[in-house]
């Protein structure tokens, strides 16, 4: 009955505070609310990521002409481009590519590079002087440099794949003569300087115009892209980032508020409020029940607003309601465990601040890693073995699977995780703060 | 003097507590490896940790073509096939994507190399994630490889055709064969294609690496993120002050409220400026990051990016009542400006709102500084506007203290 009556008067201070209030529902819901419009939508929705739109300069130094090709090539009227260069200009400015690059044209390779150093461009394509001198001679080889801001990752790998692909299809036609060719010889037979212009005028002649071909279909030929289609409705949550956040934010502030809640032991101490409890018939463990009692329901009351505020306001479906339940459980018992192992190795209020601060701080980074690497390609595995050295990193997982669909026998690992780390925590703390109370 | 006698007896007070080493010091550096390892940090040279995006691959074609097309994606810089049995059901292919186990699954359906030198071509089959990063470095990879089977495969018939013209097959098996042999050269030819990309950036990093340095990212920006989680504990002093009296008594003293307001500022500078430079070193000597290569611009960017740090601090410390809002008005700054910023994954990442409005914080002002610095490979002139616009920040809040701290 103590115990209870002493968790009723913490709660009452809790819920009394602005300060605390503020902690626990409101700041979390703004930082959620803020992420959200700078993603631009709510949970539920599939925008997901956007692949950015690079600004391009190209500079085109192409100084040969197809007027050296053979007769057929150069007369024919679909080739309205005079050069390689120019092909691959006309390439990287068509109309299927204009959501992928912004393209400005300029004539110097060093004034290119100077835009990309000052970021007015992240990447410059410089095409050199002899491409399509290259392009006929029989050897040899020719590069094509693509400068990059260092900075960016993401828009210069899609530039470079677009680039590739096109020096790809002019390769393919020096390949195509140079295998003939070889394939000839060494069938062991004899083939004269005329024959060898007689085949390359055949070949380029079943050529389609490069710069023509480029972005004129609006599938692909070769690609048959399909989602993998699962059970859940709700998958795609696992990679909109308002979502995680929300659950980060959630999950980092129930450890803050568990922590935080449990410091009114240190106060009480400053205050002279403890020692005169103590003065009184009423054992330690009685007045950590109690503590450990008003921030567990304190968190229970946290959580269950949050989560019904994201289902409601941002559209976040949280997945099964048993799993989330028995995760939200536990959470809040790890939680309120983790505040009085954390306030078991403080004296004071004083040093509560950086304590509490930095713990949670360094503890709530090292669970959220795979949500900070959520968009990433591939992700190293240590990320999941560091997030899982902290409660929360399994208690982030856990919210992350049932969003994604996943019932109870596919959390149950993380449920068990955190009352595991609960039990150990207030175990440690118990002990601690009755040996100092003693 | 008395301005500096009270900023040594706030040094100090920080300094006493060996939680402000963890908090300033270790985890920041414990972070940045984490997170540059997590963003492609080290590159080992250890040719058994791959760093290719792994891919399923199933082949339920079972022809001639199929090795052809596994060999060019083993050769893709991009992603990385891995074998599945052909009788995988499509449930399984589609669940090992959805769980993240691998990108992407390329099946290659029956009769795909019957169709290859027809009009009527099937279309490979991609299982993979809409709209990731992910999905779009798959789609890249598997589409170079297959425009250089297809383009393989036109060379070979190409040359099958020649050959025909000037000295017709005596049976289908020899011209099958002919066309075997000039498919493998075409393929072979892959290896050295005859136009190439090349790939340059600017300074620093080029200089050090063929691949960007990761922690050249995560450096500064766990730096400027845990100077202002470090305001905790240099905030905390003032608030502490103020309850306990000691503020009040000073005021009884001959010191004004100009120099108290000073003090403080001076000690949080100075406790963040000897934080960045054991951080800076750290990362210059261990990490390879460029922090040296351009002196004079890292110092102006470390000045002012620690003046603004602590004039947020002393802006927190004055707002404060209590120890617990010390807490909540420094980690609350700290998620949102690092978050925005850019601190924690490169803005590129984001959407094109998140990285506008990200520069409207500090941080980002400040990693722009850094990032000019260390993989720009850029000098004093680049920073100038970054270390300007940090110091207009710097004069905010500290204005904003001033008039709090009279107003008190």
């Amino acid at each position: 009955m103590k115990s209870i009556d002493i968790a009723l008067k913490d709660m009452l201070q809790s819920f009394r505070s602005l300060f605390a209030v503020m902690f626990m529902f409101v700041i979390p819901i703004l930082m959620t609310g803020m992420f959200s419009l700078m993603f631009g939508g709510s949970g539920n929705d599939e925008e997901g990521f956007v692949l950015p739109t690079t600004k391009v300069i190209l500079v085109n130094q192409d100084e040969g002409s197809f007027a050296g090709m053979p007769g057929e090539v150069s007369q024919n009227p679909e080739y309205d481009a005079s050069s390689i260069g120019q092909l691959l200009t006309m390439a990287l400015t068509s109309e299927g590519l204009t959501g992928i690059m912004d393209v400005s044209m300029m004539d110097s390779s060093a004034d290119a590079r100077f835009a990309v150093d000052n970021q007015e461009a992240g990447v410059a394509i410089i095409i050199p002087k002899n491409l399509t001198t290259s392009f006929l001679a029989p050897l040899g080889t020719v590069a094509v440099e693509v400068y990059q801001d260092p900075t960016l990752s993401i828009g210069p790998a899609i530039i470079k794949g677009i680039v590739s692909q096109l020096l790809d299809n002019f390769s393919a036609s020096k390949i195509t003569l140079a295998v003939t060719l070889e394939q000839i010889e060494n069938s062991g037979q004899m083939i004269d300087e005329a024959q060898i212009q007689a085949v390359v005028a055949q070949y380029l002649a079943t050529i389609q115009p490069e710069g023509q071909s480029q972005g004129s279909e609006s599938a692909n030929p070769y690609l048959d892209i399909r989602a993998p289609k699962t059970d859940q409705n709700s998958s795609d949550q696992t990679i909109n980032p308002v979502a995680m956040i929300m659950a980060g934010m959630s999950i980092f502030y129930v450890y803050l508020t568990g922590a935080s809640g449990t410091q009114t032991i240190l106060k009480e101490e400053e205050d002279g409020t403890l020692p005169r409890l103590f003065s009184t018939p009423t054992p330690t463990a009685t007045i950590l029940r109690g503590k450990f009692l008003s921030v567990t329901l304190t968190i229970i009351v946290q959580i269950t607003v949050l989560l019904v505020f994201g289902e409601l306001v941002f559209k976040i479906h949280w997945g099964d309601l048993l799993s989330v339940a028995l995760l939200s459980i536990a959470i809040t018992l790890s939680s309120a465990a983790f505040g009085i192992f954390l306030v078991s190795f403080m004296k004071s209020t004083r040093q509560a601040g950086i304590m509490i601060g930095g713990v949670v701080t360094i503890l709530g980074m090292a669970g959220m890693m795979p949500i900070f690497t959520l968009g990433m390609p591939n992700p190293p595995a240590f990320i999941s073995i560091i997030s899982h050295l902290a409660p929360q990193g399994w208690a982030a997982e856990g919210l992350q699977v049932t969003m994604s669909g996943g019932v109870l026998s596919d959390v149950w690992t993380n449920i068990l995780a955190l009352l595991v780390w609960a039990v150990a925590l207030f175990g440690i703390g118990v002990y601690r703060v009755n040996k100092r109370y003693k | 003097m008395r301005i500096l006698n009270l900023a040594l007896n706030d040094l100090l007070q920080i300094i006493r507590d060996w939680k402000s080493f963890l908090f300033l010091l270790i985890m920041p550096v414990i972070f940045t490896l984490v997170f540059g390892f997590a963003f492609g940090g080290f590159d080992t040279g250890d040719e058994e940790v791959d760093p290719r995006l792994p891919v399923g691959f199933v082949d339920q074609d079972q022809e001639q073509i199929s090795p052809v097309l596994f060999a060019l994606l083993k050769k893709s810089d991009a992603i990385r096939p891995v074998t599945f049995e052909e009788d995988t059901t499509l449930e399984e292919l589609e669940r090992i994507v959805a769980e993240d186990e691998l990108a992407a699954m390329i099946i290659v359906p029956d009769g795909y190399s019957e169709s290859l030198p027809t009009d009527q071509k099937l279309k490979l089959i991609i299982i993979q994630k809409e709209a990731t990063s992910a999905g779009a470095t798959v789609q890249n990879g598997v589409q170079a490889a297959v425009n250089r089977l297809t383009n393989s495969i036109s060379a070979a018939q190409f040359s099958t055709m020649i050959q025909a013209q000037f000295n017709p097959f005596g049976s289908q098996t020899d011209q099958d064969a002919y066309f075997d042999g000039s498919l493998e050269n075409a393929v072979a030819s892959w290896d050295a294609p005859p136009f190439t990309l090349i790939s340059t950036q600017t300074g620093a990093e080029e200089e050090r690496a063929e691949q960007p340095n990761a922690f050249s990212h995560s450096s500064p920006g766990m730096m400027v993120q845990f100077a202002i989680a470090g305001l905790i504990g240099a905030a905390g002093i003032l608030v502490i002050e103020r309850k306990s009296g000691s503020l009040q008594r000073l005021l009884t003293t001959a010191i004004s409220r100009t120099e108290i307001l000073i003090g403080h500022f001076l000690a949080m500078f100075l406790m963040v400026l000897i934080q960045f430079t054991i951080l800076i070193g750290f990362a210059a000597i261990f990490l390879d990051v460029g922090y040296f290569d351009a002196p004079l611009a890292t110092i102006l960017v470390t000045l002012t990016t620690a003046l603004f740090v602590a004039s947020m601090g002393m802006l927190i410390g004055t707002l404060a009542k209590s120890e617990e809002q010390v807490i909540m008005y420094s980690l609350i700054p700290m998620f949102i400006l690092s978050g925005l910023g850019g601190a924690w994954v490169p803005l590129e990442f984001t959407s094109p709102t998140f990285r506008t409005v990200g520069h409207f914080t500090p941080v980002a002002w400040a990693m722009d500084g850094f990032q000019n610095i260390v993989m720009r490979g850029m000098g004093l002139e680049s920073v100038l506007m970054p270390a300007a616009i940090l110091l207009g920040f710097t004069a905010a809040c500290f204005g904003l203290a001033v008039w709090r701290f009279e107003y008190e």
